[in-house]
């Protein structure tokens, strides 16, 4: 029943991301679109530029927005279950800071190319979560608190080699630059849909893969090698597929925060603490606070200028402060 | 059920999906369209969505034939066509969001060759006629993209015109500054943000007879450089013009400081032959009858 209810309201307000907006849209002009979209010398009495709104920028952009939030909610429930922690987040290990910077890289050398900028964020993405890894090795095993410590400062230098980029940059540079660290779905098309996709449905399928190791690993290290859990392979299972999740993510959208520590905390209260039942459920979470939020967005006076990192910013920091004050009161992770 | 299984099967799509994407690519057009002649129609729903087309477009076209203007025109610091401005029906401050812009019908886009490309793509992908112009680096540029819009909105004529009086302010400025004394000449657009030999301002400096002490691109310099660089004459907005102010070390310069306003000292446009005017009593005070 909680599976029809989520994905029935994940259905609702995927129709509204595409039907609301500068002109409102009925669902029967969403199916029209679609149809002329796929049939292009039909005739259609839709004007034209309703079907290009609806196929080419609405449509694309909530798929975007789906596939965002749901790789991102995935990326912070294995964050969480590898930490054990619900404070846990993707960007821990340096995953937004070094796509960020990869990212800003591309836009400071004017590139041009397409793929330039999404694949510069995966690259930066890849080095600093490799970098931490890395670094927290002692011995041959990478120990959580060093795991950390090491994205503490990876993401320190990413951070600040970003702010070195932008500062250097040209000036009518640093607009674009800007957008892209505050997260958007502006102009993002169907290319970018096809970019997003395999690294999300990976994220979410190696998230599925290791749903019962992470169950396990819930109890403690120790009880999980006890009961057969190879704990290091485990650790850069969830490590990799985390990084392929967010940094595909980020990839395409920037930055957009909170969605990895809020989304898994809310799914947990409703469907409980199993993977197995909580990394899909995360998914349809994310992809419900992602749309919403990109509706809010787009449709929020300032034409625009609320964007979508920032508007799950300030929802998401409340939440979390929430959730500091009450992880010492209430453990909802056992 | 295990969730192996689904995991298996979103995992083997992942694979299967991952090579077409690799393959992935999709050049951006980075030359602008160059019309070959002047259109069978002209436009009459144009949208500027660069600041730098703005002034050229109002000009060449008027309000009524533009669609809308970016946010930067309505400025009187930025733009020298603030008024009119205010007489097209839309502004945008957003230039990403492609679908204000799309439903508008525009028949002609005039972006800058700094716009993203996804924008730029999204926009010919919707059967929009973009074309693009190069970022005004230079007096050049200015006249190059001067000429190209009036062929694009069918108004060569009036181009011709404006790119005449542009020549003219600077084979004037050039005449004056030739046998006057070099005036060594720091430009400070932002805080402490120096524009450099190699921008619109470098240029604008050049042919009005001063020499630019920062050579090469636009960068931030310190305090300190700029006591080092010991300019002749430095020239600021007037919020720098404070800290200049309250500062005793570049109180004590022996430079000549002068404060203006952004768009009398580097319009992207034909209002660069003002400019000329503008750098000459800059630089050559005395001398130099307006």
């Amino acid at each position: 029943m909680k599976a029809v209810a989520i994905i029935a309201l994940l259905a609702v307000t995927f129709l509204a991301a595409v039907c609301l907006g500068e002109r409102v849209f009925g669902p029967a002009d969403v199916l029209e679109a679609i149809r002329a979209g796929t049939h292009p010398d039909a005739l259609s009495d839709l004007p034209a530029p309703a079907r290009i709104v609806l196929v080419e920028i609405r449509i694309p952009r909530a798929v975007l927005a789906l596939l965002v939030g749901s790789s991102l909610a995935v990326a912070g429930v294995l964050m969480q279950g590898l930490f054990r922690n619900p404070l846990g987040d993707p960007g821990i290990i340096g995953i937004s800071a070094g796509g960020a910077l990869g990212a800003v890289v591309a836009i400071a050398l004017g590139t041009t190319h397409m793929l330039a900028v999404p694949a510069a964020s995966l690259a930066g993405s890849a080095v600093t979560a490799a970098l931490a890894v890395a670094l927290s090795l002692r011995g041959g095993k990478a120990s959580i608190a060093g795991l950390l410590l090491s994205g503490i400062a990876i993401n320190a230098l990413a951070t600040s080699l970003t702010s070195l980029i932008m500062v250097l940059s040209q000036s009518f540079l640093l607009r674009d630059i800007l957008g892209w660290l505050m997260g958007s779905l502006d102009a993002r098309t169907w290319s970018h849909v096809r970019i997003a996709l395999p690294f999300a449905l990976a994220g979410i399928g190696g998230a599925l893969w290791v749903a019962r190791e992470l169950d396990l690993l819930a109890g403690g290290e120790e009880v999980a090698a006890s009961l057969g859990v190879d704990v290091r392979r485990t650790r850069l299972l969830v490590l990799f597929f985390a990084s392929l999740a967010a940094g595909g993510a980020v990839a395409v959208s920037g930055i957009i925060g909170f969605v990895g520590i809020v989304v898994p905390h809310v799914m947990r209260g409703v469907v409980g603490p199993a993977h197995a039942r909580l990394i899909p459920a995360s998914a349809a979470g994310g992809a419900l606070l992602l749309l919403a939020a990109d509706t809010v967005s787009r449709m929020a006076p300032g034409g625009g200028a609320v964007r979508l990192g920032i508007l799950t910013s300030l929802l998401g920091v409340p939440f979390f402060l929430g959730l500091v004050r009450g992880s010492g009161r209430r453990d909802n992770y056992a | 059920m295990s969730p192996r299984l689904p995991a298996l099967i979103l995992l083997a799509a992942a694979v299967a999906l991952a090579l077409p994407t690799a393959r992935l690519t999709a050049e951006v057009d980075a030359t602008p369209a160059r019309p070959s002649g002047p259109p069978e129609r002209k436009p009459i729903r144009i949208a500027s969505l660069s600041s730098e087309a703005d002034e050229m477009l109002m000009d060449l076209v008027g309000p009524t034939r533009l669609a809308c203007i970016t946010y930067l025109a309505t400025s009187p610091d930025y733009s020298s066509i603030a008024e009119s401005a205010a007489l097209v029906p839309r502004i945008i401050r957003h230039i990403a969001d492609i679908e204000p812009i799309v439903s508008m019908e525009p028949d002609l886009v005039v972006v800058n060759d700094f716009n993203r490309y996804e924008v730029v793509q999204l926009m010919r992908e919707a059967g929009l006629a973009v074309h693009r112009i190069r970022y005004p680096r230079t007096l050049d540029i200015i006249a190059e993209n001067l000429v190209y819009l009036g062929r694009a909105v069918g108004e060569v004529a009036r181009a011709d015109a404006l790119l005449a009086e542009l020549l003219a302010a600077r084979a004037e400025a050039e005449s004056r500054a030739a046998g006057r004394p070099e005036v060594r000449v720091l430009f400070l657009s932002g805080n402490f943000f120096a524009e450099g030999t190699e921008s619109l301002p470098g240029d604008l400096i050049r042919v009005s007879g001063g020499r630019n002490v920062i050579e090469g691109g636009s960068r931030q310099v310190s305090p300190e450089e700029v006591v080092f660089l010991d300019p002749d004459l430095i020239v600021m907005g007037s919020s720098l013009r404070a800290v200049f102010a309250g500062d005793p070390a570049l109180m004590r310069l022996r430079a000549r400081l002068e404060t203006a306003r952004w768009r009398d000292v580097q319009p992207p446009s034909q209002y660069a032959a003002g400019a000329l005017r503008r750098w000459a009593k800059l630089i050559h005070p005395v001398e130099v009858r307006s």
